[in-house]
């Protein structure tokens, strides 16, 4: 804690350094997208048609929750359990199968569900999107799995000593019994 | 350091501090738990570069978003200033196209932006100045207003629109002003980290591994950063993929995020709304129809009339504002002769009208160049047979480069303004 009058500006990185100091060119950044905003908010507000702005808000606010509060936590905790779970030569494949089926599920959740299908419009929503998103996970997840198998074989023929008697740890498929 | 004299930093004259700037008092250390925890955050898969590389990605999906987004309202709503042209026929087609595929593409990497900085949620401290809790409420409408336009744009896809307490449309608009201006302004507030993370190594050996809160120091086999980037950009491309088919037909069998097939409905061509859902299945197929001219020179029009007037075949598509689009064949009454009908002078306005007794699309407004473009007509015919009553029977509008809701259906009236 701090009385003294400093500068409260500074901030971590990503990487944990001291922010640098800001651009000089942020205001020609600022001053177009500040009016945008404006102008979106005016809109919202006065549109006619326009939205309830309490409705507004709350969809917004929902949709923030949502993903900060479940999506991401739960992204975390898979990508944790991968990392802790996984041998180290299945880890990419898998995230990558993880980032892809997380997607498709994000993307796809509105079709598959189909509350939208209606008998008065037949041509529209007219595929079984349950099963194209599984066909398109399917794809995926094989195409992952030989990409693990060639990363096992290759980790294989690189280091057979260390296949045979290297260290260990818990869970490395790599490491043959 | 050269010449054995050691170079010796002047340090910067304190500068007193704005009040908006001033130093706030820290929360008691005691708080800092769980994710707030100075080494709660370890992937090395975050990064400036990481942050900098996705957001560039972000904004550009999202521009391609706003552009034509703009596009397709100005169309719908011109102000006085503004001239769409009937030229090239498929430029709707593709703007429109475009706004819906990089609307899905946008979807993983803004969530794999918002992955990559979610540490910055829990800095410490959560609020060091005035000026840096404007920053953070200043990114919480960034967050909220990208975030609603995705959600609310996949929502419309589906057409669960029950979910959506508000007119799509307009709010959908007017939110997208919002998330672009906000987008600006966190580029301008992100300049120098952008600067910092672009100029960073590109990418680190995929020994540098994943881990995540709470894990152990970085064991290896996981993504690098590299890898993680790619994986990215694949899934957005894949997710655009997926989603073309509605508008490039060669696409159509792998679809998976679209809304439509191009080849699938009456007569071939897929309907965005029904006889029935417009209230004109007895009305479209009464005997009695006329079609009705109101202009200079006023004049009713039965469908056997409008058969014998010379007709002619075009072949155009058919672009819904959902991004979903399809080629055919209509035969009917180019408007320029109809409007001669009507003594309609040659920079003249109609205003068509359908069958259709409420809703918002119930009519529109031609004007030039579409007015009297040889490829506009009043078409009778859709690939050779006789309007399907979902398509417009007994008479609709199509013209080139222009949206669906503005291609009447179920014409009974055309008036000069």
């Amino acid at each position: 804690m701090t009385s003294a009058p400093e500068a409260g500006s500074t901030g971590l990185t990503l990487s944990g350094d001291p922010e640098p100091a800001p651009s000089p060119y942020r205001w020609a950044w600022y001053l177009p997208g500040l009016v945008a905003v404006g102008w979106g908010f005016y809109g919202l507000l006065t549109a006619p048609m326009g939205p309830d702005p309490l409705q507004w808000v709350l969809f917004t606010a929902l949709g923030v929750a949502g993903h900060d509060l479940v999506l991401v936590p739960v992204a975390v905790g898979v990508g944790l359990l991968v990392a802790r779970i996984l041998p180290k030569v299945l880890r990419a494949p898998a995230q990558v199968g993880l980032i892809g089926t997380g997607i498709a599920l994000v993307a796809g959740f509105a079709y598959i569900l189909g509350p939208g299908v209606s008998a008065d419009v037949p041509s529209a929503l007219p595929f079984n999107y349950a099963g194209r998103v599984a066909v398109l996970l399917a794809v995926l997840w094989v195409a992952m799995a030989g990409w693990a198998v060639l990363r096992i074989v290759r980790a294989r023929s690189r280091s057979p000593s260390r296949s045979r008697s290297g260290s260990r740890r818990a869970g490395d498929a790599d490491q043959p019994e | 350091m050269v010449g054995g004299g050691a170079l010796v930093r002047k340090p910067a004259p304190p500068v007193a501090p704005r009040p908006l700037n001033r130093r706030l008092p820290e929360p008691p250390s005691t708080l800092r738990r769980g994710p707030l925890r100075e080494e709660a955050w370890r992937s090395p898969l975050r990064s400036e570069r990481t942050a900098a590389v996705l957001g560039i990605w972000v904004g550009v999906a999202f521009a391609i978003c706003f552009v034509t987004g703009l596009i397709s309202h100005l169309i719908q709503q011109p102000p006085s200033w503004f001239g769409w042209p009937s030229r090239p026929v498929n430029l709707y087609r593709i703007t429109q196209g475009l706004h819906v595929i990089s609307g899905f593409a946008a979807i993983p990497l803004l969530l794999a932006k918002l992955w990559t900085v979610y540490p910055k949620l829990f800095e410490w401290p959560p609020v060091r100045s005035i000026l840096h809790a404007v920053g953070r409420l200043s990114l919480l409408i960034l967050v909220g207003a990208a975030l609603f336009q995705l959600i609310t744009g996949v929502l419309n896809l589906a057409r669960w629109y029950v979910v959506m307490p508000f007119f799509f449309t307009t709010t959908h608009y007017w939110t997208a002003w919002i998330a672009i201006g906000a987008i600006l302004v966190h580029v301008g507030s992100k300049l120098a980290i952008i600067r910092l993370g672009l100029s960073a190594p590109a990418a680190e050996s995929e020994e540098q591994a994943d881990v995540d809160v709470d894990s152990p120091p970085d064991p290896p086999g996981g993504l690098s950063r590299r890898g993680f980037l790619t994986a990215v950009a694949a899934t957005s491309g894949v997710v655009a993929l997926t989603t073309a088919g509605q508008t490039v037909p060669a696409l159509s069998a792998i679809t998976v995020f679209g809304q439509r097939d191009p080849d699938l409905g009456p007569q071939g061509l897929p309907v965005n709304k029904s006889a029935i859902a417009a209230g004109v299945e007895e009305t479209a197929i009464d005997p009695t129809y006329r079609l009705i001219l109101q202009g200079p020179r006023s004049n009713e029009l039965s469908l056997a009339v409008l058969r014998s007037l010379p007709q002619h075949t075009v072949t155009l598509p058919i672009t819904c504002v959902e991004g979903w689009s399809a080629t055919a064949d209509w035969t009917g009454i180019r408007m320029a002769d109809l409007l001669d009908l009507m003594d309609l002078p040659a920079d003249g306005e109609v205003f068509v009208e359908s069958l259709q007794e409420d809703g918002l699309y119930r009519a529109s407004v031609l004007s030039p160049p579409h007015t009297r473009d040889p490829l506009t007509l009043l078409a009778l015919q859709l690939n050779g047979e006789n309007l399907h009553i979902d398509h417009g029977y007994p008479a609709r509008l199509i013209a080139p480069n222009r949206p669906g809701v503005l291609q009447t259906k179920w014409v009974s009236r055309m008036t000069a303004l």
